[in-house]
C-alpha cells in the first residue's frame, strides 16, 4: 500500500497571547508525495509559518496543537514518543530558514556544520563526512568549496550563506525540504539564483519541497502545487498553472492581481483593502468577507469549506461566479487607474 | 495586580529560601571535622564525659531529628548557646545589633548619596566629558579593597585632620554616628563602583524611553521632565540595584568593622573562630542570611509600591 | 568580504583587534603584573620572609626601594612576592565556579523542568549568604588558607555564571540554527557543546574579568582578617593589616599593596570592557 510522504489531517493550533487565545490554524489538511513541490502562500499572520513549526514540533511555548494528526511516511507523529518523533523528523525533513545569519552557528566553520549530520547522526567517518560536505557545497553551487569548508558564516555573502543553509538541510539526505521564506532576506538577483538552485535540486535529487512565502511569483517559479492560506485555513488549493490562470477564490484572485508582474513589468493593478480578521475572536462567516469585492449575504453568516467546485479547490461560496461582479469594483479598488 | 496580592505572593516566595538557608547553616556545622565535645572539655576529655556532652548537645540523635530540633529552636527565637561561656547566641547577636545597623544604614545612605548624583550627572548627557569621567570611577574603583579604603580614610580624615574617631564605637548616639561615619563611608566607596555602573545604565534607559521623549516632544521643559519622570524612576532603579547588591554590602560591614575595631556582629563571628565556638558562627551566618532576605523583600515591596508596572 | 576566503578561528576574527587602546592597555598592564610576579626573584635578591631586626621600619632607600616593615623585611620584595600569591589564587579561584556554573546553567536552561526549579531554589539560597560571611564560616570549617578561599569562592561564585549562562541559553535555544541542529537529529550533548556553549560562553568570559577582581579582593580581605593565606607568607592583605599600625609614619607600607590591587582591578576592568565591546558584536 502506498501512502503519502507527508499527510496532515485537520490540524488546529492555538496560541496564548496577552489578548486572548488566538486560533492560528483552524483545520488544515494536506498530502505530499515524494518529489512534490508545494507552495503555501499567505500574508503574515495567516498561519503559514506556524503550520511548518507545528509539523516540525518547533512551536513556541505558548502555542500548541489542539487537534489533528500528522503522518510522516505513514507513521502518525502522535503515536511516537519525543525521541522517536525527533528521529523520524530528522530522517525525513530538512529545513531552510528565512534568515541565514540566524540559521548558521556563528562560531563553527560552515564545512563542519554541513559535515556534522553525516558525521554525528549517520555515523560516517571523518573523511567521508568531509567529502560529503564538499559534494553538497558543490551541489548547492558554492565555488571553491574545498577552500570555503574552513570559513565562518560571517565571512560569506548573504547568498552563499543561504546556499550553506540549504546544504545543511540536505546533509541528512531528507526526502522533503521545508523552506520558510528562504529568499525574502535576499536581493532580487540572488533570490533568483537561490530559487533556481532549489528547482534544480528538486529535479536532480528528487527532494520534495514545501515552500512557505508571501510572494506568489516565487511559487510560480518553483512549485507545482499551491495552497493559499488565509486566517488559519487554506482557501484555495490546486496546481499552480491552474490557480494562476483561473483562481477560484477572491482572495487568491486579489493576490494575483496585486502582485507586481515580474515578466511584464506592469505596475500594481489591484490592492486588497482592509486587514485580516482578529483570530482571537470567533470567526463568523467567511473570514475574507469584510475585504471581498464579491461579498453577499451568505458570506457573512456561514464559513465556506474548502471543496472541489470545478477548477482549483476553493473555500468560497461564489467560486465560479465572483469574477462577474468584478468589472465595477476594480475601478474603486485601485482608485480608477487601469 | 493588587499590591497586597503581590506582597503576599512575595512573602510566600521567601519561605523556601529561609528553609534552604536553615538547611545550609545546619549542615555547615556538621561538615566540621572533629568533635565539639573535645572543644568544650579541652584537656579534660574522656570517652565517658564526651558521651555526656554529646547527649547534652543532642548530637547523638539521627541527623534529621537534630535538624528539626534545630528548626524548632529557631522558631522559638533561639540560635543556640555559646560553647565557651554558655551565653545565649541570640542575646550575643542582639548586643551587637545596633553597631551593625549603624554601619548598614550608614553604608546604604552614603552609597546612595555618592552614586545617585554621579549616575544622574553621567546619564544626563551620554558621551559628554562628565559622563566619561564618571564612567572611569567604576573601572578604577572596582579593585579597591574595602579594608584598604578604610585605612586610607583613617589616615586622611582621622589621623591627619582629626575629623572623625579612628576606632571604637563610642557610648552615646552622637558618638555612634561620628564613629560609624568613616566605616560607613568605606563601605559606600567600595560599593559605589557597582552602583554607579548599574544606575547609569538604568537612567540612560529611562532617558531614552518613549515616555520621556513624548514629554520632551510635548514641549515640557527639561528640568520638569527630569523631575517628574526621571527622578521617580531613578529612585525605583536605586532601590532595585541596592536590593541586588545588599548581600555585598552586608558582607562589607563584616570586613570594615574590623578595620575600625567596632564591636559589631562580624567581630563576634571572627572571634568565635579562634575559640571554635560553633553555635556563634552558625547563629551569625544565619542572622546575616536572614537580613539579606529581609532587605531583598523590602526592596521588592518598595519597588512594587513605587512602580505600578510590577505585576509578577 | 564575500569572495576573499579567510582561514582562521572565529574568535580572533570576532575580537577584531583594531582600535580601542584601553583594551590593549589593560592587557599590557596585567601582563606586566604577571611578569613582575614571575620574575620576582630576578628583580629583587631579598628573601620576602627574611627578617632583619636591626633594620626595621627603615624609610625607602637605594637598597630598600620601599623601605622595610616592622620585622625588617623588604617591602618592595614582599609586594612582588605578594603578587604571586594574590594573582595565582585570584585567577585559579574563578576556574571552578566558571566551569561548574556554566555547566549547570547550560543544562538548566536547556532542559528546564524539575532540575531547573531545584537549581533555582539553590541559587536563591546561595545568594542570600553574604560572601564574606560564608567565607568566614567556611574558614571556620576548613581552616584558614588558600583551600578555604577557593572553596568559598567556588561555593558562592558558580551562581553568577549559572544565571548568566542560563539566561543566555533561554534566548539562544530559540535561534534558528539551534532549531536546525535539533531538527537534524544531532545528539543533545553535541548541540549543547557545539552549538549552544560557544555562543553563550562570551557572556561568562566577560563576567569572569570582574569576578577575578572580586576574588582577589576576597583574598586580600580575608588576608587582612587573618583568615587568608597564613603569615609570614608575603600576601597583600596581610601586608595591609600589618602596616595599619604604622600608617602615620610609614603610610606606604599598607598603601602600596592596596594600590597594587587597584591597578590589577583597573587592568582587568579595561579588559572586561574591551571584551564587552568586541564579543557583543
Amino acid at each position: 500500500m502506498t501512502h503519502p510522504l507527508l499527510s496532515v489531517r485537520d490540524l488546529h493550533v492555538e496560541i496564548d497571547t496577552p489578548r486572548g487565545l488566538l486560533k492560528a490554524i483552524r483545520g488544515i489538511s494536506l498530502d505530499l508525495n515524494a518529489g512534490d513541490s508545494l507552495g503555501i502562500v499567505g500574508e503574515s499572520g495567516s498561519g503559514k509559518s506556524i503550520t511548518l513549526k507545528a509539523i516540525l514540533g518547533l512551536l513556541p511555548k505558548n502555542a500548541r496543537v489542539t487537534s489533528g494528526e500528522i503522518f510522516l511516511d505513514g507513521v502518525s507523529l502522535n503515536s511516537l514518543n519525543a525521541p522517536k518523533r525527533a528521529e523520524l523528523l530528522a530522517e525525513k525533513i530538512g529545513i531552510v530558514f528565512q534568515d541565514a545569519i540566524a540559521a548558521l552557528n556563528p562560531v563553527m566553520t560552515v564545512g563542519n556544520q554541513i559535515a556534522e549530520v553525516p558525521r554525528r547522526r549517520l555515523g560516517w567517518s571523518k573523511e567521508k563526512s568531509h567529502q560529503r560536505a564538499i559534494e553538497l557545497m558543490e551541489l548547492v553551487g558554492i565555488p571553491e568549496a574545498e577552500a570555503r569548508f574552513h570559513v565562518y558564516p560571517h565571512q560569506l555573502s548573504g547568498g552563499l550563506r543561504q546556499r550553506v543553509a540549504i546544504a545543511i538541510a540536505l546533509s541528512g539526505n531528507p526526502q522533503l525540504i521545508f523552506c520558510d521564506e528562504p529568499t525574502t532576506a535576499l536581493d532580487v538577483t540572488i533570490q533568483a539564483q537561490v530559487l533556481r538552485l532549489l528547482m534544480d535540486l528538486r529535479l536532480k535529487e528528487k527532494t520534495g519541497i514545501v515552500f512557505v512565502t508571501h510572494d506568489l511569483a516565487v511559487v510560480n517559479e518553483i512549485c507545482e502545487d499551491i495552497n493559499v492560506m488565509y486566517a488559519g485555513r487554506f482557501v484555495e488549493s490546486g496546481g499552480v498553472q491552474e490557480c494562476f490562470q483561473n483562481p477560484s477564490h477572491p482572495y487568491a484572485y486579489s493576490l494575483l492581481k496585486s502582485a507586481p508582474d515580474m515578466e511584464h513589468q506592469v505596475e500594481r493593478l489591484f490592492s486588497i483593502l482592509g486587514e485580516a480578521p482578529d483570530l482571537t475572536k470567533a470567526v463568523n462567516g467567511c473570514p475574507f468577507a469584510p475585504r471581498c469585492f464579491a461579498v453577499t449575504e451568505i458570506c457573512r453568516s456561514s464559513e465556506p469549506e474548502l471543496r472541489n467546485q470545478g477548477g482549483p479547490f476553493s473555500a468560497c461560496h461564489h467560486s465560479s461566479t465572483f469574477k462577474q461582479s468584478l468589472g465595477a469594483v476594480e475601478l474603486t479598488a485601485d482608485g480608477g487607474q487601469k | 495586580m493588587n499590591f497586597l496580592f503581590y506582597a503576599g505572593k512575595r512573602f510566600l516566595q521567601v519561605i523556601p529560601a529561609l528553609f534552604g538557608i536553615s538547611i545550609a547553616v545546619f549542615l555547615l556545622v556538621h561538615l566540621i571535622p572533629g568533635d565539639p565535645a573535645d572543644i568544650i572539655l579541652g584537656q579534660t576529655a574522656t570517652p565517658a564525659r564526651s558521651k555526656v556532652i554529646h547527649h547534652m548537645l543532642g548530637i547523638d540523635r539521627p541527623i534529621i531529628v537534630q535538624y528539626f530540633s534545630y528548626l524548632n529552636h529557631l522558631f522559638h527565637g533561639s540560635l543556640g548557646t555559646s560553647y565557651v561561656n554558655q551565653l545565649n547566641v541570640t542575646k550575643l547577636i542582639g548586643g551587637r545589633l545596633s553597631a551593625t545597623a549603624f554601619l548598614m544604614v550608614g553604608g546604604i545612605l552614603l552609597s546612595l548619596l555618592i552614586s545617585v548624583p554621579l549616575a544622574i550627572l553621567a546619564a544626563s548627557r551620554e558621551g559628554a566629558v562628565r559622563d566619561q569621567v564618571v564612567r572611569v570611577i567604576p573601572i578604577v574603583g572596582l579593585g579597591m579593597p574595602q579594608v584598604w579604603v578604610g585605612i586610607e580614610l583613617i589616615l586622611l580624615l582621622g589621623l591627619k585632620v582629626h575629623w572623625f574617631p579612628v576606632s571604637g564605637f563610642g557610648d552615646t548616639f552622637v558618638q555612634h554616628l561620628r564613629s560609624s561615619f568613616l566605616p560607613a563611608l568605606s563601605i559606600a566607596i567600595g560599593l559605589s563602583p557597582i552602583l554607579i555602573r548599574s544606575l547609569r545604565a538604568s537612567m540612560l534607559e529611562i532617558l531614552e524611553a518613549d515616555f520621556v521623549l513624548t514629554a520632551k516632544a510635548k514641549g515640557i521643559s527639561k528640568a520638569r521632565v527630569t523631575l517628574s519622570h526621571v527622578v521617580r524612576n531613578a529612585i525605583i532603579a536605586s532601590v532595585t540595584v541596592l536590593g541586588v547588591n545588599i548581600a555585598y554590602l552586608v558582607g562589607a560591614t563584616v570586613i570594615v568593622e574590623r578595620v575600625f575595631a567596632i564591636p559589631a556582629t562580624g567581630s563576634l563571628m571572627i572571634d568565635a573562630i579562634a575559640t571554635r565556638n560553633y553555635p556563634i558562627v552558625q547563629g551569625v551566618t544565619l542572622f546575616f542570611a536572614v537580613v539579606v532576605v529581609t532587605v531583598n523583600l523590602l526592596a521588592d515591596l518598595i519597588h512594587a509600591a513605587l512602580d505600578p508596572r510590577v505585576a509578577l | 568580504m564575500s569572495t576573499n576566503i579567510i582561514r582562521g578561528k572565529s574568535f580572533t576574527k570576532k575580537l577584531n583587534f583594531n582600535g580601542n587602546g584601553s583594551f590593549y592597555f589593560g592587557i599590557g598592564l596585567i601582563t606586566f603584573l604577571i611578569i613582575l610576579a614571575v620574575a620576582a626573584p630576578l628583580i629583587s635578591h631579598f628573601d620576602p620572609t627574611g627578617q632583619d631586626l636591626l633594620n626595621t621600619l627603615v624609610p625607602p632607600s637605594r637598597q630598600h626601594w620601599l623601605g622595610t616593615d616592622q620585622l625588617g623585611r623588604d617591602v618592595f620584595t614582599r609586594i612582588l612576592y605578594g603578587a604571586r600569591i594574590d594573582l595565582t589564587i585570584g585567577f585559579a579561584a574563578v576556574l571552578l565556579p566558571f566551569i561548574i556554573g556554566t555547566t549547570l546553567g547550560l543544562i538548566s536552561g536547556w532542559f528546564g523542568g524539575w532540575f531547573d526549579s531545584l537549581l533555582m531554589r539553590i541559587v536563591d539560597t546561595t545568594i542570600a549568604f553574604p560572601f564574606y560571611v560564608l567565607a568566614i564560616a567556611l574558614v571556620f570549617v576548613v581552616g584558614p588558607g588558600p583551600k578555604a578561599i577557593i572553596l568559598a569562592i567556588t561555593l558562592v561564585g558558580w551562581v553568577a555564571y549559572c544565571r548568566i549562562i542560563r539566561a543566555a541559553v533561554l534566548v539562544a535555544k530559540e535561534l534558528d540554527y539551534v532549531h536546525a541542529a535539533k531538527l537534524s537529529g544531532l545528539p543533545t550533548a553535541r548541540i549543547l557543546r557545539k552549538h549552544l556553549l560557544p555562543n553563550v560562553i562570551s557572556q561568562a568570559i566577560i563576567f569572569s574579568m570582574s569576578d577575578i577582581v572580586l576574588s582577589i579582593l576576597a583574598i586580600v580581605s580575608l588576608g587582612y582578617l587573618g583568615l587568608g593565606v597564613p603569615i609570614p607568607t608575603a600576601e597583600w592583605g596581610s601586608m595591609i593589616q600589618e602596616g595599619q599600625a604604622y600608617i602615620l609614619q610609614q603610610w606606604w607600607i599598607p598603601t602600596i599593596p592596596g594600590l597594587m590591587v587597584v591597578v590589577t582591578g583597573f587592568g582587568l576592568s579595561l579588559i572586561g570592557d574591551g571584551l564587552v565591546k568586541r564579543l557583543n558584536r
